[in-house]
Parts: C-alpha cells; structure tokens; sequence
C-alpha cells in the first residue's frame, strides 16, 4: 500500500473513531431529518393545493419537492461547514502536534500526505452523506408510502454526487487554510468567513448588479448612467408626459429594446458575480435536477435527460472550482518548508 | 563502506528571510563513526539536521550521502531520524505507531522487537498520549530503526531522559555502531552526555562550524591542557615515576590527574609500562571535551 492510501486510511480510521465525527455527524443526521421532514409537510401542502385545484399548482407535486428545502436551501450551509470541519486542521495539527517532522522524514512524498488526506476526508464526508440522505429519503418515503421511480432515485442520486463535488471544494479550501495558516483555530475562522462570503455571493451579486443598473434606468425619461465599463446606455428625455426619444427613435419597441438591454446587463453581471461561489454553482445544479428552473420557465416537469443536459455545465464549472482550490491547497503545501 | 564519507556536507547556507542560520557549514562524517554534534541552544544544529534530512530547502551548499547526492525518497531510505522534540500520533498506541510508519517506509517490521530494545513492550499497546517525555524519546529510538537505515541522525536525543534512559541510549548507540556498523551523529548542547558515545566532534557555533576532531584535536585546537586520569596498583610508585619524569600531577582520591599542554599521552603511557607501573585505568578526563567546547563558544 503506498504512503497515499497510508494516510487516507489514517484519515478514514481517525475520523470514524473521534467524536467530532461523530458529534458532526448526528447534527448532520437530524439536520436532514428535519429538512425532509420539512419537505414532506410542504408537499402534503402542495397536494391538497393540487387537489383543490390552485391555480399556481397545476401539476401533481412529486417526490422530489420533499427534497426541495434540504437541497435548495439548507443544504449549501450545512455541507460547506461539514466540509469545513473536517479539514480545517488536516496539516496544521500535524504542525501543532509535531507530528510533520517525523513524518516528512520518511520515503513520503509531499503530495502523498495532501492527497491522501483528502481521499481521506471524502470518504468520510461521502459517507456520512449517503448514510443521511438514505435515511431521510426512507423517512420521506415511508410518511408519504410513496414509492419513488427509477428516475426520481436517479435525481437524488445525481443530487447527492453534486454535494460530493461541492464538500470537496470546501474540503480542498479548509486543506488550503490548514496549510497556509499555521493555527488550527486562524484556519477554522477563515473557513467560516469565506463560507459566510461564498453564501452571501448571490446575494452580493444582487445588491451590486441593481446598484450598478438600477431599476429607475428602466423608467421613462431617466437620463443615461453609465455602465460599468463606460458602456452606457443611451437614453434621450423627451417631453414631460410625453414620448421618450432613445437612440434617437420614440416607439415602443425601442424603449423596450432598452429596457430590456438594460435587464440582460444587470442579469449578466449578477451572474459573472454570484458565478464566483460555488454556492451558485451548487445551487443552480441542484435546483436543475429538482426541475425548479425548467419547470419555472416552461410550467412543466423536465425529464431526467433534459435535467442533465440543463444541468452539466454547472457540475463542470463547480469541478473546475473545486480543482482549483485544491491546486492552491497543493501548491501553497509543497512549497512549504516542514 | 569503510574509508566512504557518509556524510559530506559543504558550504551549507539556509536562512530564514534575513537572518542566517546556516552560514557555509562544512561537515565530513565518516563511514562507521559516531560523530557529536556539540553546540549551544539556537547555533543551527536542528536546522543543519532538518537540512540535512531534505525537511527544509537550502539557499546553497551541497549535501552528498554516501558519495551521493541524492534527495526526496532515496535520502529519506539512508537515515533514521530522531527528532528533538519527537512527536507521534497520541491517540494511536505505541505498536499502531511504529505499524504506520513502518508502512510509510515500506517495511515489514516486528514491533515487538523494536519495543523490547527500548523496553516499551509493557505499554505496547497504551496510547502515546499517555506517554511520558521520555517514554516518548524512546519510542523515538524505536522508531529510527525502522527504515534499518545505513546512517542515523539523533538531534538532542537525551533531553527529557531518565540517567537510566540516558545510559540505556548510550548502550544502544555503541550497539547499533558496533554490531551493525552504523554511522551515527549525535547533537548536543551538553557534552558530558555524549562524550563517552563519539570518536569524533564538531562543534557548532553561530551557524558555522567551528572545529572539529577528535576531544584530544579540539583541545590542541583551543591551546586548552589535557588532563589524564590514572588508577595504578600502586599508586606511590606512580607519584615517584611522575615526580622523576617531571609531570605535573594532583591527587584525586585514589585516582591522579596528570597535566600536560600537548598530548603525550602515548609516551607517558609507555614510560609507565617501562617503569613497571601496573596501570588499571588511564583515561583523558571528560572535562576536558567541555573545556574545549566553552573555549570554543566563548561561553566561559
């Protein structure tokens, strides 16, 4: 067995046998209990909505609007800080035990020791979230006596491989704190800060893109304000009550025209922002395979295939997140002296 | 491997933004040696073993093993490594380990074997964290053996042990030289602790090397006088040979102590042996190898 699976073993042995794991692990437990549990009363409230034929509910509720809470919502939280905790200390404990040394002078490679607790760190994290869904989904399925169909499986399942990817990323940056800061406890509160920014992104993004385009731009008879890269948008005032004059022209279509360009900009922007956090990125993955986004535009229930295809882009940009934070995390430990 | 340089160490530079450690250290070792490493607290010397080990790059300098130079995993094979402040995982036992790092080493160990020449074998089994300092620094000696390397690196191996701890690594040190013809360096910033293990020293001092031999060259090099410690059967007929060849001597109890400003140890000797002195101890004094230490870091 090389040094590689040597650590990911140690790593796998040691967390199964702490009662951190095991502490984190029951809040994980109840915290997916609750959230289906959540779930479950929400879809017995769309379904009597359904049943009494709301007209905001014209399809049947499914299984997966149980999951909806949990993964939409709550989940982005609670995986990110599981992740966390999991990683925050994997090198700097062995610095404030001084357990390196010794370590590093045996026939290891540097990257051995990174990988392998990291390999490590998934699997636990893997575990303790395929143990969690799989009772919280026996829950659901056993409150509803619904029997879920190959293809709502198939969604969780790909919904459960997204928070594998997306505890990896938090786990690659916590491996990333714990080697450039030398306290475990530095790299714990910059774990927490960057998870509070990545959650606040989206938000953040908002804020900023109304700010930047605001929505009084949309309004007749608003004089232009200049975009971010001077790329402004060309507003003529016409008369007071009158017709508006843009680019020259006055019908509708044009100030629509505007008005629209004006909404696509600030869309963009919020986008390129909130795309920086791999909350976005796991968000909007998550919300395609639960049919959230296809179903909001088009009113209807998309197949598993229209999900996937909807929904790959985001699973790649959130490995190429997840990647690069783990190459920091590799870099910044192989340069290092001890 | 006699007559190999186990070590070769040459114009060794490492620092530390502006401050220099390391200031051009050269340091030759010897195939079977056991070599001390003497200095005082923040000279280098864990800096030149960490160095030395590949733990920490270097500015400049070259570090050859064996006629070699080699790094990464092939240099980590050749030495055994104990370092000052050794550290292992406190919640795995002493056997899980020596069990892991032998596996990091790739080697099929009998841990008990390691723990009984340490005398750990009763707590085998007990968590390190339950360990005490020196039990620790045991467990360290244990371990060092794992890789069964050719040369072994033990930076200030006796702090924190008992005398029993302390006499019981000096035992283990001839051993491992003895029989197994290891080369083994030893730090220190106390020399009594490690003059009786080394033929050989070098003495560390603000980042440089400053003299090395023997204890008998490292007194010649300071101009310090040499202080030889004689038990004879008879010890009047002893004075009048002294008293004739015109040594200087003082009584020690049973024992005289005979001082000379260069070493003529060999000629007195034969002078004794000639005059019919029947001599069961004749031996340069310990004091000696620390006088030359202070001399040489100016800390008298």
């Amino acid at each position: 067995m090389s040094a590689l699976w040597r650590f990911a073993e140690k790593q796998v042995r040691d967390s199964f046998s702490s009662r951190k794991f095991l502490a984190v692990f029951v809040l994980f437990l109840l915290f997916s209990t609750a959230s289906v549990y959540m779930g479950v009363q929400n879809y017995q409230e769309q379904m009597e909505q359904f049943r009494q034929g709301a007209a905001y509910m014209p399809e049947e509720p499914t299984l997966m609007d149980v999951f909806t809470p949990m993964m939409s919502f709550n989940m982005p939280l609670a995986a990110g800080a599981l992740a966390l905790l999991f990683s925050y200390n994997v090198i700097s404990r062995e610095r404030e035990e001084g357990t390196i040394e010794l370590v590093l002078s045996y026939p290891v490679y540097r990257d051995e020791i990174i990988n392998g607790k990291f390999i490590g760190g998934l699997t636990v994290l893997s575990t303790a979230l395929f143990i969690s869904m799989g009772m919280s989904s026996g829950l659901a399925v056993f409150m509803l006596d619904l029997i879920p169909t190959i293809e709502q499986v198939s969604r969780i399942s790909f919904m459960m491989l997204g928070t594998v990817v997306y505890m990896a990323f938090f786990l690659a940056l916590g491996s990333l704190f714990s080697t450039v800061f030398r306290s475990s406890w530095r790299s714990l509160f910059a774990g927490g800060i960057a998870l509070l920014i990545f959650l606040a992104t989206p938000l953040g993004a908002s804020i900023a893109a109304d700010h930047i385009y605001p929505y009084e731009q949309e309004s007749p008879g608003v004089q232009p304000t200049p975009g971010p890269r001077g790329d402004e948008v060309v507003v003529r005032e016409g008369s007071v009550g009158g017709g508006v004059e843009i680019g020259g022209g006055s019908d509708d279509s044009r100030e629509e025209q505007r008005r629209q360009e004006i909404r696509d900009k600030r869309e963009r922007f919020r986008e390129a922002v909130s795309r920086l956090s791999p909350v976005t990125s796991y968000g909007n993955f998550v919300n395609t395979m639960l049919g959230i986004n296809y179903e909001s535009e088009t009113g209807i229930q998309p197949t598993l295939r229209q999900s996937l295809e909807s929904s790959w882009g985001y699973m790649v940009y959130l490995l190429s997140q997840t990647l690069m934070a783990f190459t920091f995390s590799y870099a910044a430990f192989m340069r290092q002296d001890l | 491997m006699i007559g190999i340089t186990a070590i070769d160490i040459r114009d060794l530079h490492k620092s530390y933004g502006s401050h220099d450690v390391l200031k051009g250290v050269n340091l030759q070792v010897e195939d079977g040696e056991v070599f001390g490493l003497l200095g005082p607290n923040g000279a280098g010397k864990t800096t030149l073993f960490q160095t030395l080990m590949g733990l920490l790059s270097h500015q400049k300098g070259e570090i050859k093993i064996n006629g070699s130079q080699i790094g990464g995993k092939e240099l980590k094979k050749e030495i055994g490594y104990l370092p000052s402040d050794i550290s292992f995982y406190s919640g795995m036992t002493a056997r899980e380990n020596l069990e892991f790092f032998a596996g990091l080493a790739d080697r099929d160990i009998d841990s008990e074997e390691l723990l009984s020449q340490v005398e750990l074998l009763d707590s085998a089994d007990r968590k390190v964290g339950e360990f005490s300092t020196g039990m620790k620094k045991r467990l360290g000696i244990a371990q060092s053996l794992i890789k069964d390397p050719d040369i072994m690196i033990y930076d200030e191996p006796t702090t924190g042990l008992d005398p029993e701890g302390t006499r019981n690594f000096r035992r283990h040190v001839k051993r491992i030289n003895r029989e197994q013809n290891k080369t083994v360096i030893i730090s220190s910033h106390i020399t009594k602790e490690i003059s009786s293990m080394c033929t050989r020293f070098g003495v560390l001092y603000r980042g440089e090397i400053v003299e090395s031999g023997t204890k008998e060259e490292l007194n010649e090099a300071t101009e310090g006088s040499l202080e030889v410690r004689i038990l004879a059967d008879d010890t009047s007929k002893l004075e009048d040979v002294l008293e004739a060849e015109g040594y200087s001597y003082t009584e020690d109890r049973d024992r005289i102590s005979v001082k000379m400003d260069k070493d003529l140890r060999d000629e007195l000797f034969e002078t004794l042996v000639n005059e019919g002195v029947g001599i069961r101890e004749f031996e340069l004094d310990e004091e000696t190898l620390e006088s030359a230490y202070l001399r040489l870091t100016g800390d008298k």
